[in-house]
């Protein structure tokens, strides 16, 4: 009688887990996920830094600083970077190499200081950069991160190198939404941070809802759970290129200057770091290098290269 | 740090939302997991399984799966529950699986011998659980219960990922917006405290009200 009842509870114990399993594997979350990730995959292989990094500069005759000696008796640049931004700093996990225009920025940095790419990520999360660059855990954050006088006043900031516009995603049915202005009062979901302060700047009654990633924020649109999604444009570029029933209206709004985290105490490096953004500014590398990674998402005509020190905080 | 005080009207915001996120998902969870507590020593088989089953399914998840479970798989089943109530319940789903444990050896710590003469006077299952057993294990299950309340409260945290702005979400937009992580995320600590230590203290109380000497 114990072993029938074990039997029996056993049995129905994986008719449960196979039912919850094959539940989740024939719902449509599961096919389209899958197909979005294929869809991503597909986009992200096509981006690729490598060109603009063997085009990229080597620094000649650097003054010795305590950051540059800490990077070349490491041998490589630890940087804080992001695994899930596809155009920045997307991973790709089959083959664990990252591609985009962030990681593109960090190996010519490290090129530029050591002669050879050599780049180290610790997926610094956005929460603690100021504290890792001021206690020398990483020598730079490069990860799509605005500058803004308040983070300033605790790090230094090289840049801007990238002046990033948001935009704005809505459902393929929705004809109400065609500027940012539409947004008031609507649900917008967003990623805390520059994304979530651009909106709130442009749109002060629209309400965010704040995801952690991109396709969180894309699948709560396809839900309905929000009106409209508004990040970095080639973020969202990404991420819709494979969703049929979600569309990227024209207009964008906001310009974030991205700029490179240094520590505060090396004034110095950020001196050699700002040569090396203008040398690839001037010599095309930065305008390769942006046709390779966010100009696939973006299709349009490479921009001018933005100006150093035009941020407030910069 | 002074800037910290112009916003803790944000924080304070975000303590209210994750003490309505743990009160609320919290009598969910002793609900849900009493009946499947007395399910898992029931006499019928098949309810033991569903029980034990359930407990399997959802103790062995992490809660961040289970709330985005919630959140993000269940309108594909034609259920979409607003955010604040996916969190609610996620957290009242998952730990539902250890009230149910909580409230089955609490059952079991009743003498046999009760449930013997309680069945001898004429009670029924049903009675004998009702007039004799749940009673005496909520009253030793106080603290254990207790620490399912403030598991709940800390566990709200991860609330923040799928979209509700509880006290650790706010303070992760005040430290991006200010850049200020040490400060914002002792102060978040400070609010788990007072949730936690204020739950400890009313645990305490009642446990010495209703509390069974042996």
């Amino acid at each position: 009688m114990t072993g029938k009842s074990t039997l029996v509870t056993a049995l129905v114990g994986v008719t449960l887990i196979g039912s919850v399993l094959a539940g989740c594997g024939s719902a449509p979350t599961a096919a389209t996920n899958a197909g979005g990730v294929a869809g991503a995959a597909a986009t992200a292989q096509k981006i690729d830094q490598s060109a603009a990094v063997a085009a990229g500069p080597v620094g000649q005759n650097l003054p010795s600083t305590p950051t540059l000696d800490k990077i070349r008796q490491q041998g490589a640049l630890v940087f804080a970077g992001a695994r899930n931004g596809l155009g920045f700093s997307q991973l790709d996990p089959t083959t664990g190499k990252v591609s985009g225009f962030d990681e593109g920025i960090a190996e010519l940095l490290a090129k530029y200081l050591l002669g050879k790419p050599n780049v180290k990520m610790s997926q610094g999360s956005s929460d603690t950069r100021e504290t890792l660059l001021q206690n020398h855990t990483i020598d730079a954050a490069i990860e799509t991160y605005t500058i803004t006088p308040a983070r300033a006043q605790l790090v230094n900031f090289a840049g801007p190198y990238y002046l990033a516009a948001s935009g704005i995603v809505v459902k393929s049915t929705d004809s109400g939404i065609t500027k940012v202005s539409d947004l008031a009062g609507k649900k917008v979901a967003t990623e805390s941070g520059a994304a979530k302060d651009a909106l709130v700047a442009a749109a002060p009654t629209a309400q965010p809802v704040l995801f952690d990633t991109t396709a969180e924020c894309i699948t709560a649109l396809e839900q309905g759970r929000v009106d409209a999604v508004t990040l970095n444009n080639a973020l969202l570029l990404g991420a819709v290129a494979t969703k049929p029933d979600v569309k990227m209206i024209s207009a964008t709004y906001s310009s974030n200057p991205f700029g490179i985290g240094l520590a505060k105490d090396d004034p110095r490096f950020k001196t050699i770091v700002n040569q090396f953004l203008n040398t690839i500014f001037t010599d095309g590398v930065w305008t390769t290098l942006w046709k390779d990674t966010v100009g696939t998402l973006l299709k349009t005509p490479p921009p001018a290269p933005p100006k150093l020190g035009s941020a407030a905080g910069s | 740090m002074s800037i910290l005080f112009d916003h803790l009207g944000e924080l304070g915001t975000g303590l209210l939302t994750t003490l309505e996120l743990s009160v609320l998902a919290f009598p969910l969870a002793v609900l849900l997991g009493t009946v499947l507590g007395v399910c898992r020593v029931s006499p019928v088989p098949p309810l033991r399984a569903v029980a034990t089953g359930y407990v399997h399914c959802f103790r062995n998840a992490p809660l961040l799966l289970i709330m985005v479970m919630v959140v993000f798989a269940l309108p594909y089943a034609g259920v979409t529950v607003p955010l604040f109530g996916s969190v609610v319940l996620g957290l009242g789903l998952y730990f539902a699986s250890y009230v149910c444990e909580t409230i089955r050896s609490g059952i079991a710590s009743i003498p046999i011998g009760q449930i013997e003469a309680a069945r001898a006077i004429g009670l029924g299952f049903g009675g004998v659980l009702r007039e004799v057993v749940l009673p005496q294990t909520f009253r030793s299950m106080v603290q254990p219960l207790g620490n399912i309340f403030i598991n709940t409260a800390l566990g709200s945290a991860l609330a923040a990922a799928v979209g509700v702005q509880e006290l650790t979400g706010s303070a992760r937009q005040f430290n991006l917006t200010y850049a200020q992580p040490v400060p914002s995320f002792v102060a978040a600590g400070i609010g788990y405290l007072l949730i936690t230590l204020t739950a400890g203290q009313i645990i305490g109380f009642i446990e010495r009200k209703v509390g069974i000497e042996r």
